[in-house]
């Protein structure tokens, strides 16, 4: 899976690819439209993950532990965060899919979520659904299923952490207002994205191992341009 | 559609409820676990057991064609070392506590948590509890942690290393990564060295060169010392003389209070050179029972095992990385001390190492155990110009002490035992390697 970490990037530059054959085929015009590039819809979106960490509710904090049984243990764990602990997260995303049915798009999206010290590219199949395709106004619900692909630094090189992303699923609802008449229209929905990470910082030396598993559960709510 | 619209709402507020990070680490680590020993239990006796292989070897020791492997805390394993080539394991003596040793003619000196046990060694197969002094030490430190005698429960409260996993729940991107420090009875040691330490604060015992030969020989890291009819034991604060005599009933003298942080002790001719984590003390024994301050010889805090040889001491210094159970010192480093005048010791050269551990000297031969990075040969012919002299270097066991004897050399560490013929020092041969198994 390390290997793939390039993966999120080729795919987003492919995405990017199409957008831009797609461009370029329109304004080729009107007489012959290939018909799969001109069937493709794409939606940028954009906005916030919103969340906050769970109460912690530890046995003991080992540091502080002078129960004789546990009276040795001492790692020294992390710092408490006196900090406000809630989260506002921005989210980046674009999907380009095909429609299988008048009111059901299928294809892939890829974006950023900028965590709150990690970012996390998540790659996923994605169905979206506009539930009343004729009406300007209409309810829209997708659902993303994935792999969010974390960026390692050189600090964690440096530091022997080995970070690693995992699942992603992000179901929302919304609604979409046409704003125009080639198809183009605003979008916002509201929904929910678990994104899993996490990582590993083992130092044999010192006989200490450490695994972390990250199960990031925020609410979204994006604004998007559909096209 | 008012439906819908209804049920989208409940849909995410369903959700508003459960948006909540939650990590949670998985971290496996050694730490110590408290253990009594009842005083009735420890002495009850010592018993032989079988020998087969060595776990985790502590000190060594020389007596003729015996050799004695401490085994930390369990005991010693006495094995027969007539053909260095193919040593042979004879038996096992249960000795709880037990980290040093000394040997006079068929007598072991032995200690036992706060005891030292008299042991008949005249047949190591079925040996026998001659005597025993009782609360000679009050506590003591070995395998990177410190026991102690608790008086008033009539026990020793010592820690045994157990490897601990907790679930623990964080907070998500904390931002630090967590620091271990290990505590072992109260005491804060290095992680990395926890387990190497036990050489370092274990012992072999240092006969000396000036002891008869009676005695037989230990390492550099010994906390035991003979000279003619006394035993020198040091604790971590104090030097206590022995009067061996009647070996079988030795005599506890006075008792000579030093810093704490005492490591090691190495008789030369009428001097007593004893290594402790803040520099090195000398004392003079021309009478015996009354070892006389001389002066002391202070350095940066540092792990030094001392050996000396005609006019100048040597004393190896170790850095932990800035912290650790010997002290803040960022030099690995050989000392080289002039001792002529043995109450104004004089720093004369210092010579870069990798981590040097214990040393040895068989003229002009000088044995440096290097830790995990080996151990290294130097001719000490010339000792300002010892690091232009390195006459061989092993990289393949971690070594911890030496024992340099009649061309045969001993050298023990985490990996076990190893025998060397060193006739030709820039060509020694492996006689033979005991591998420590790890359980």
């Amino acid at each position: 899976m390390k290997n793939l970490k390039i993966f999120p990037a080729i795919l987003l530059a492919v995405l990017l690819l199409t957008e831009k054959s797609f461009a370029q085929n329109q304004s080729q015009a009107t007489k012959s439209k290939p018909e799969f590039w001109s069937k493709l819809v794409h939606n940028t979106e954009m906005g916030f993950l919103l969340g906050e960490q769970a109460a912690i509710n530890n046995n003991y904090n080992p540091i502080y532990s002078y129960d004789m049984s546990k009276m040795a243990s001492s790692i020294y764990p992390y710092p408490y965060y006196y900090g406000d602990d809630r989260y506002s997260n921005f989210t980046f995303q674009h999907f380009t899919g095909y429609p299988v049915h008048k009111a059901i798009n299928m294809g892939l999206t890829a974006g950023f979520d900028y965590y709150r010290s990690n970012i996390i590219t998540p790659v996923s199949v994605s169905v979206k659904s506009t539930l009343v395709p004729s009406k300007r106004i209409s309810p829209i619900g997708s659902l993303d299923v994935g792999y969010g692909f974390i960026w390692k630094s050189e600090a964690d090189k440096v530091n022997n952490i080995d970070k690693y992303g995992g699942l992603m699923i992000n179901p929302s609802a919304g609604f979409r207002i046409k704003v125009g008449n080639d198809g183009s229209n605003l979008n916002i929905n509201v929904g929910y994205k678990l994104q899993q990470s996490g990582f590993e910082n083992n130092r044999p030396d010192e006989k200490f191992y450490l695994t972390e598993k990250r199960s990031f559960n925020r609410l979204s709510i994006r604004l998007g341009f559909g096209f | 559609m008012k439906i819908s619209r209804s049920f989208l709402l409940l849909f995410f507020v369903s959700f508003i409820w459960s948006c909540k990070d939650k990590c949670t680490q998985i971290q496996t680590y050694r730490t110590t676990k408290p253990k009594q020993i009842s005083l009735k239990e420890l002495r009850g006796g010592i018993s032989n057991g079988s020998s087969v292989s060595l776990e985790k070897p502590g000190k060594i020791y020389i007596k003729d064609n015996y050799l004695f492997i401490n085994e930390i805390k369990k005991g010693i394993h006495v094995i027969d070392n007539s053909n260095p080539s193919s040593p042979k394991f004879i038996s096992f003596i249960n000795i709880p506590g037990n980290i040093d040793m000394a040997v006079v003619d068929n007598i072991m000196y032995a200690d036992s948590y706060t005891d030292i046990v008299v042991i008949d060694i005249t047949n190591p197969a079925k040996i026998g509890e001659l005597n025993r002094v009782e609360k000679v030490f009050l506590n003591g430190t070995a395998d990177g942690v410190t026991w102690y005698l608790d008086e008033q429960n009539k026990q020793i409260v010592d820690y045994e290393w157990v490897t601990r996993t907790d679930t623990i729940e964080v907070i998500c991107e904390g931002g630090v990564y967590p620091q271990i420090y290990y505590r072992g009875g109260g005491i804060f040691y290095e992680s990395a060295f926890a387990d190497k330490s036990a050489l370092s604060s274990s012992s072999g015992s240092q006969s000396g060169t000036s002891a008869p030969g009676a005695s037989g020989k230990g390492g550099s890291m010994a906390r035991f010392g003979i000279v003619n009819d006394y035993l020198y034991a040091v604790s971590n604060s104090e030097l206590i003389p022995f009067n061996i005599s009647n070996l079988a009933k030795p005599q506890i003298l006075p008792k000579v209070n030093l810093n704490w942080g005492i490591e090691t002790i190495f008789p030369y001719k009428d001097k007593l050179f004893i290594g402790s984590t803040t520099g090195m003390h000398i004392y003079d024994n021309k009478d015996p029972a009354k070892p006389k301050w001389l002066s002391t010889y202070n350095h940066f805090k540092a792990c030094d095992p001392v050996v000396v040889y005609d006019k100048y001491a040597y004393v190896t210094l170790r850095s932990n990385n800035g912290f650790g159970r010997c002290g803040v010192v960022n030099s690995n480093q050989l000392d080289l001390i002039d001792i002529e005048d043995p109450e104004y010791p004089t720093l004369v050269k210092s010579f870069d190492m990798e981590g040097p551990a214990g040393l040895g000297i068989d003229y002009p031969n000088l044995f440096i155990c290097e830790g995990d990075k080996g151990m290294k040969v130097f001719s000490m012919a010339n000792p300002l110009e010892i690091d232009k002299n390195k006459l061989a270097e092993f990289k393949n066991f971690e070594a911890y002490d030496v024992i340099p004897l009649n061309k045969k050399l001993m050298v023990i560490g985490k990996d076990g035992l190893y025998q060397y013929d060193y006739s030709d020092p820039k060509n020694m041969k492996l006689l033979s390697s005991i591998k420590s198994v790890v359980k």
